[in-house]
């Protein structure tokens, strides 16, 4: 007797599964079809321009492009239009624009973008290039559209190294930071960013500098911050910002996961403590409106629960948070030289320090 | 020094607002506003080219918040009373960025001046009042700075002040090594000392790193960051590794900074990938080490854009951290002349300590742009948070911005 696993209608035989599998596989499909647009695969009706179709049958850019010879770093983009394209399509299949259907629209937005934002005049470079358009749009002979060509192109011969040493973008670039353009082989802008772009920095501060503003940092590193940059983006929740969403919440776990983290822009001692105190879980009067983060038996003999030295070895930042400045002297009380609570160094420790210096002499007497 | 900073400050906006002749002059004004407490917020930006040469920018900001709102007094940012942060004051206000910027025409030198984030190579940045500049010969590359620490609502210490510098050599198009040092006092007494390298080599695989060393003794690393990325298609992937000191973060005065070595190791994986012409996928997992104990981290998200454009955009993150596991998930959708917004996020921490068992956050915004340079916003915030057991904002915002062609 066969025997097999009992599904909700009966036994499942090996056909039944494969059965089954298809149905998922084919469900799938269907579902990936009905999803292609939503996820910006591009039907056919939609496809670029078929630049190499025309320049093999032997039609000259100009043909098209009328007057892109002469243009300078303003004016028109020089695109044709739909009467261009019926003076040889003169039966056209439709009625509508040609380029309703024929070329994607982020096309145009490209180049708009580019001489609204480069300084770049056609009339100095074909007789450069011999008007040769496809030294530069080298994707034309490309079954893609990507058609501004990319700023290889103009390194290929303006080798710029004077410019880039000494960051000069503004000869071609006209307002880079208001630009807002981020360049290929910059994405670094994923859902760590805010890890990585500080090992990408040290080296680079002064490329990052010709996009960024003094106040993109300073949003973030500044001590004399406003509020949050989220909040003054409001409505915007893919722009990245340190502290996103709720992490007013959680930011004590933030803290205890990466210590140390928090001090590349806040002084616990100054920063923190300010609302720590405000909401009374700082250090503050015996007997005055405080309540304790700490559980039971934080402090005390060496025994138990507590784990207070331990944990704060491992982030002594947010002990300084609320115990910094004038709240050491908790710690003093019980650490101090000869003090209940023993040394706080750890075995092994040696310093050269100065005794007689803070934090040093708040434990240790010198003298007389 | 407040009064200074502050004529400063108006001098520079009037100079940058009246120079009709100019090109490229920008001044941003922000109004935020919100209902609880009834806290208020003013900010301008400008900035702008004044020759080929010489550019300004300035960010200041005026706050206003209630008296006697002890507790969420901070629901904007804006901090009441003195400079820790603590007091009865109603209006407060600060500047965030001043800087006159010079730059030889060559590009050999730049120098800047006012009030400023020093970046520079391995150190911690600095938001300070003083002055920087750069010298460019050849391959090498020499920069120093020096000033007093910003203190938050223009404050100002005695006998505090930072300097620091790094010389760097250009290696290829975009790689670089550099050295640098600086060191911090406050109230004359020595804060911070640490000397920097930073390195950088692009290349198929795109590497870099930094580390900064605590000279106050005993010597030792303070943080070190390496990190290689890699590109093929679709598909980045980085690896990295970090490893950081926190009481060698601490200023060496603090009583904290003697606790001992107790460094945070940090290696892990991020990925990206475009999954489909409109769909981004972003991995993260990291494993994590301090003082014998070992932690993990994994995150995952999903952007897809509603668009070709990316105006519109649906998202999905789910993250596992040491000590919470978490989920958000955004919209932003246009609609018209509108634009609407949802942004919610759920933490369930493994620890709670008795204070909900999910802290749940959501914001619904909607923005508008009703006229050229103008722009509004309108939010709904709502959230339930260990600090309280729950809270509902609601905050507008208005912006205006003037181009001076």
């Amino acid at each position: 007797m066969r025997t097999g696993r009992i599904g909700p209608i009966g036994p499942i035989g090996p056909i039944g599964r494969i059965g089954r599998i298809a149905l998922i596989a084919l469900l799938a499909a269907l579902g990936l079809g009905a999803c292609a647009r939503l996820l910006g695969y591009r039907s056919a009706e939609r496809a670029p321009f078929a630049h190499r179709a025309h320049v093999t049958k032997g039609i000259g850019c100009l043909t098209c492009h009328t007057g892109v010879d002469k243009a300078g770093d303003e004016g028109p983009l020089h695109l044709p239009g739909t009467d261009t394209c019926v003076k040889c399509h003169q039966k056209p299949h439709d009625n509508r624009t040609c380029s309703n259907c024929h070329g994607t629209p982020g096309t145009a937005v490209d180049l708009a973008d580019a001489r609204r934002h480069l300084r770049f005049a056609h009339v100095e470079h074909l007789p450069t290039v011999k008007w040769n358009c496809m030294r530069c749009h080298l994707g034309a002979a490309a079954p893609g559209e990507h058609l501004r060509p990319a700023m290889a192109a103009c390194t290929a011969c303006h080798m710029h190294d004077a410019q880039f040493a000494g960051r000069d973008c503004d000869s071609c670039h006209v307002d880079l930071p208001g630009e807002k353009v981020r360049p290929m082989s910059h994405l670094v802008h994923g859902p760590d960013f805010m890890r990585e772009h500080g090992a990408r920095a040290a080296s680079s501060t002064d490329m990052c500098a010709t996009c960024h503003a003094e106040r993109f940092c300073s949003s973030c590193h500044g001590v004399a911050v406003p509020t949050l940059p989220s909040r003054m983006s409001l409505g915007d929740p893919l722009r990245a910002d340190m502290h996103r969403a709720g992490f007013r919440a959680r930011h004590a776990e933030a803290a205890r996961t990466d210590p140390g983290t928090c001090m590349t822009c806040h002084r616990p001692e100054t920063f923190c403590a300010g609302c720590h105190q405000q909401k009374g879980v700082a250090a503050g009067p015996i007997g005055g409106a405080r309540r304790s983060p700490h559980p039971p038996g934080w402090v005390g003999p060496a025994v138990g629960d507590n784990q207070h030295g331990r944990e704060a070895r491992r982030d002594p930042a947010s002990c300084a948070s609320c115990h910094g400045g004038a709240g050491e002297a908790m710690c003093v009380s019980c650490h101090k030289v000869g003090g209940v609570g023993g040394s706080v160094h750890p075995p092994g420790w040696t310093s050269t320090r100065n005794l007689g210096e803070v934090p040093c002499r708040s434990c240790h007497r010198v003298g007389p | 020094m407040r009064r200074r900073l502050t004529g400063l400050g108006t001098a520079l906006l009037l100079a940058l607002a009246a120079r009709p002749a100019a090109a490229q002059w920008r001044l941003r004004g922000d109004v935020l506003a919100g209902v609880a407490p009834p806290v208020g917020l003013v900010v301008l930006e400008a900035d702008g080219r004044a020759s080929s040469w010489l550019t300004a920018e300035a960010v200041v900001w005026t706050g206003a918040t209630r008296a006697d709102a002890s507790v969420d007094s901070d629901a904007l940012g804006v901090r009441v009373g003195g400079g820790d942060g603590v007091g009865n004051d109603d209006i407060v206000g600060d500047v965030q960025v001043i800087t006159l910027h010079m730059r030889a025409p060559s590009g050999r030198a730049e120098a800047r001046v006012g009030r400023f984030i020093a970046a520079i190579g391995a150190l911690p940045p600095l938001h300070l009042d003083g002055a920087a500049a750069v010298a460019r010969q050849g391959r090498f590359r020499v920069e120093g700075f020096a000033g007093i620490p910003a203190v938050p609502r223009l404050g100002a210490a005695a006998f505090d002040w930072t300097a620091g510098g790094r010389v760097a050599r250009r290696f290829g198009k975009e790689g670089a090594l550099g050295l640098a040092y600086y060191q911090r006092r406050g109230v004359g007494r020595l804060e911070d000392e640490e000397v920097g390298v930073d390195a950088a080599w692009p290349g198929p695989v795109d590497v870099a790193a930094r580390a900064a060393l605590d000279l106050q003794d005993p010597i030792g690393l303070s943080d070190a960051h390496l990190s290689a990325a890699a590109r093929s298609g679709p598909l980045r992937v980085e690896v990295f590794v970090t490893s950081r000191s926190p009481s060698r973060r601490l200023p060496a005065t603090s009583l904290f900074s003697v606790l001992g070595d107790v460094p945070a190791h940090r290696a892990g994986v991020s990925a990206r990938m475009r999954a489909a012409p409109r769909l981004d996928v972003d991995l993260l997992a990291s494993l994590r080490a301090q003082d014998g104990e070992p932690g993990a981290e994994v995150a995952v998200r999903a952007l897809l854009r509603l668009d070709d454009r990316g105006d519109g955009a649906v998202g999905l993150e789910l993250r596992r951290d040491m000590l919470w596991t978490g989920t958000r998930a955004f919209l932003r959708a246009p609609m018209g002349r509108l634009t609407g917004s949802l942004e919610c996020e759920a933490v369930i921490a493994d620890d709670p300590h008795g204070r909900g068992a999910v802290w749940p956050w959501a914001l619904a915004a909607l923005r508008a742009a009703p006229a050229r340079h103008w722009e509004t916003a309108l939010a709904l915030e709502a959230s339930a948070s260990p600090e309280y057991s729950s809270r509902m904002q609601l905050m507008a915002s208005l912006s205006r911005r003037w181009d001076v062609p």
